[in-house]
């Protein structure tokens, strides 16, 4: 829940910020980029792989802030820009994994040595980074659904919305992806 | 539709809940702040820079070809409309015993 003077001062920023106040632009960027980080870990898997959608989460939220109306909260509008980053991203490791042809790294290798941050808890670093792979194999669109609904809790309805997908379709599609996983899970003997 | 497949076996629940407590590594704010200070500043255009946009050099050679094809359609449908009307101008001119 987002305390009412918090959404208040988003609003003024924004408002100023559209009108290219840069110190109005910042105070967003240092108010929510904790927020959008912890957004955008869950789908990827190194600190540098994260600075860059970061970075392109709030770039994006620069050139789209003329479109920006005051009728929704403004944390909301730059969630919806960080998940579609994050699902780009997804789009393009799929592409990338598809058509490169010299062996590159997968997304579903685990991460480099050098790529992996001290955690402040390993084991749940690893099992994030487990969880992660797995749902690498699926689509991308699937990943980002199922990404949102096991990682950030997040329900059909709130994803649906967060697309613009119809409910219908996105349960169709949660459907399918879970069918998918549970035969991944199948596959690493987890059930 | 059936019942979605259920992936509720305990290890794999056990799995998402350590999953869920991996947290964020802090993000390089400074570098963060560079980036978003040397991205251009967007602004609405107005209605008049959107217009004299449309006649700008990129666009002037599409304008042309859109130009020259509502011509031609504009052409066409006038020359069909008045070679339709000919007949009648015609018949007009029977009915009314033209001078010509």
């Amino acid at each position: 829940m987002v305390a009412p003077a918090s959404l208040d001062l988003d609003a003024d920023c924004a408002a100023r910020a559209k009108q290219g106040d840069r110190a109005a632009t910042e105070i967003l960027v240092e108010r929510h980029q904790a927020a959008v980080a912890r957004l955008l870990w869950r789908f990827v898997r190194s600190q540098a792989d994260l600075d860059d959608l970061v970075q392109d989460t709030f770039l994006r939220m620069v050139r789209g802030l003329p479109n920006w109306r005051g009728d929704q909260p403004f944390i909301h509008w730059l969630l919806r820009i960080a998940t579609n980053t994050g699902r780009d991203y997804f789009r393009r490791q799929s592409v990338r994994s598809r058509w490169m042809v010299e062996p590159t790294a997968s997304p579903t290798d685990p991460p480099q040595p050098e790529a992996i941050d001290p955690a402040g808890d390993p084991a749940a670093r690893a099992a994030a980074g487990e969880v992660k792979s797995l749902l690498a194999q699926l689509s991308p669109d699937e990943r980002t659904l199922l990404t949102l609904h096991h990682l950030e809790g997040w329900g059909l309805a709130q994803i649906a919305a967060q697309f613009g997908w119809t409910l219908t379709a996105t349960k169709l599609r949660a459907w399918r992806a879970r069918r998918r996983l549970r035969a991944l899970l199948q596959a690493k003997d987890y059930s | 539709m059936k019942t979605p497949p259920d992936n509720s076996d305990p290890q794999w629940e056990n799995l998402l809940q350590q999953a869920k407590a991996d947290l964020a590594p802090p993000v390089d704010l400074p570098a963060l702040l560079r980036a978003v200070r040397q991205a251009p500043v967007a602004r609405r255009e107005s209605w008049g820079e959107e217009f004299s946009a449309l006649f700008s050099s990129g666009r002037i050679i599409p304008a042309c070809f859109a130009g020259a094809a509502a011509f031609a359609l504009i052409a066409t449908w006038q020359a069909w409309d008045a070679w339709q009307a000919l007949p009648w101008v015609q018949l007009l001119d029977g009915s009314l015993g033209g001078a010509s």
